[in-house]
């Protein structure tokens, strides 16, 4: 960990539960490492699958479907933002018991899921819809698995650099500006119908 | 003489390329706008994100989002027009050409058994005009956004207002905002999810309603914010497109669409 400027924290992912620990909600972090993209699909699949082809210690699952396209015998990343991350809600404590430390998304997880981190797994914001803001940073298409499940659902394990920045938007302790967000709203949503006469 | 086809299938591919890379000056600015108005400083931080996104796509020719959606065409077909081939035929041709030349990502998959298919993936809605144009507005939408948006058949002396905003809260995050909102209010139970649908090509600097401006102020004081992190800016705009219904009915749809509002027209003479 590169915690050299306050700013600008590194991680290098696979990254320990260790290194997850300290960050608090609101922090923002870029990671540098590897990366594996992960969907609905691919998630059923590294849960069923007894020879799964990678390991889920310490590593930080991205949740994208990325553009790629084939260029001769390489990969070519086009557009590689997030996807819904809530999507991903029944099967994430699963995938974080198999030791996965850092999600990325977007949108937010469920109270569920926070809690599920219990100290050893944190989640990480970057912004909806920038496909080439992510792109920029991915340095290398080191490999697909599950192909089967193509382009957009496979596993896609990607080398980045300084990708982010990332919020931390659920930290380990489960501490969840979503939840904060979402219980404020409520209030503001029940004001704001309230008192409204049923008929116009 | 030669047949309009091609011309029709270069201009709909070109159109789709278009919205699909750069987002269009109005969504610009009023992305630009909110980054300047916006209190909350994480919110700002995820607006100039989405501009500085914005524009390395357009300098790099490439499409702003990796969901490249389904592309949803609206075609008027001038009276007098003379149209000597399929329109879904030409269109389906010209997805294809777009997701080739740009390109976008091939996400069609068979609704049921999950597995992909490689039809082009798009829908249509025509109307008939005067004249003798062809005109289309084509509309990206991604599945973040489409997957938020409702319907409901209210009763019909129930209050609008609660079901929208019900709506947009329990979206909180999923749609990327700052979203745009259409709301389709009246017709029939498709007819109002089409004009609700259809509100979304609108320019947002169209001069707004008291009753639009209004729904817009309090999605706003929700302050759901930029990714659902908190802030002043849920929604950029509202549009209202009310059409009769049925005494016993009142058919409302929430059309909501993320900030990347890709939308691109052309219009040719057959």
């Amino acid at each position: 960990m590169d915690r050299s400027n306050a700013m600008s924290t590194v991680l290098h992912a696979p990254i320990s539960p260790a290194d997850v620990a300290p960050f608090k909600a609101g922090e923002v972090v870029f990671i540098s490492g590897v990366l594996y993209t992960a969907r609905d699909k691919a998630h059923d699949r590294m849960l069923a699958d007894p020879h799964r082809p990678f390991s889920l210690q310490d590593a930080c699952i991205y949740h994208s479907g990325p553009l790629i396209v084939k260029e001769g015998d390489t990969y070519r990343v086009i557009s590689a933002g997030p996807t819904t991350s809530a999507r991903m809600n029944t099967q994430t404590p699963a995938i974080v018991k198999q030791g996965v430390t850092a999600i990325i998304g977007k949108g937010g997880m469920s109270l569920n899921v926070a809690r599920s981190f219990a100290g050893r797994c944190f989640y990480l914001a970057f912004t909806g819809g920038c496909g080439i803001l992510a792109q920029e940073k991915i340095v290398e298409v080191v490999a697909v698995y599950y192909a089967d499940l193509g382009v957009t659902e496979a596993v896609w394990k990607l080398k980045v650099l300084n990708f982010g920045p990332l919020l931390v938007a659920i930290d380990s302790r489960g501490d969840s500006i979503y939840e904060t967000v979402r219980v404020r709203s409520r209030e503001r949503l029940l004001h704001l119908i309230a008192g409204r006469k049923r008929t116009l | 003489m030669p047949s309009n086809r091609e011309a029709f299938i270069r201009h709909a591919a070109q159109a789709l390329q278009e919205a699909e890379i750069h987002l269009p000056r109005d969504v610009t600015r009023a992305l630009a706008n909110a980054a300047r108005t916006e209190s909350d400083e994480r919110a700002k931080e995820q607006i100039h994100a989405i501009l500085e996104n914005v524009r390395l796509a357009g300098a790099a020719d490439l499409p702003m989002c990796q969901d490249t959606g389904v592309p949803i065409f609206f075609v008027e077909i001038g009276r007098e027009a003379n149209i000597d081939f399929g329109l879904k035929e030409a269109l389906a041709t010209a997805v294809q050409r777009a997701t080739d030349a740009v390109p976008l990502r091939k996400h069609a998959v068979d609704p049921l058994t999950r597995t992909s298919c490689d039809e082009p993936l798009f829908d249509m809605i025509c109307d008939v005009s005067d004249g003798n144009r062809l005109s289309v507005a084509v509309l990206v939408k991604g599945a973040g956004s489409e997957n938020v948006s409702a319907l409901a058949m209210l009763e019909p002396l129930q209050d609008v207002t609660p079901f929208v905003l019900k709506t947009i809260w329990k979206s909180g995050g999923k749609p990327c905002p700052p979203i745009i909102v259409g709301l389709g209010i009246g017709s029939t139970f498709d007819g109002c999810a089409r004009l609700a649908k259809k509100t979304l090509v609108r320019s947002l600097e169209e001069e707004e309603s008291p009753f639009e401006a209004e729904i817009l102020g309090q999605i706003n004081e929700l302050g759901i914010g930029p990714m659902g992190l908190g802030g002043d800016t849920t929604a950029l705009r509202v549009f209202v497109e009310e059409a009769p219904c049925h005494t016993a009915m009142l058919p409302v749809a929430v059309a909501v669409q993320c900030w990347a509002d890709r939308k691109a027209r052309f219009s040719i003479k057959l």
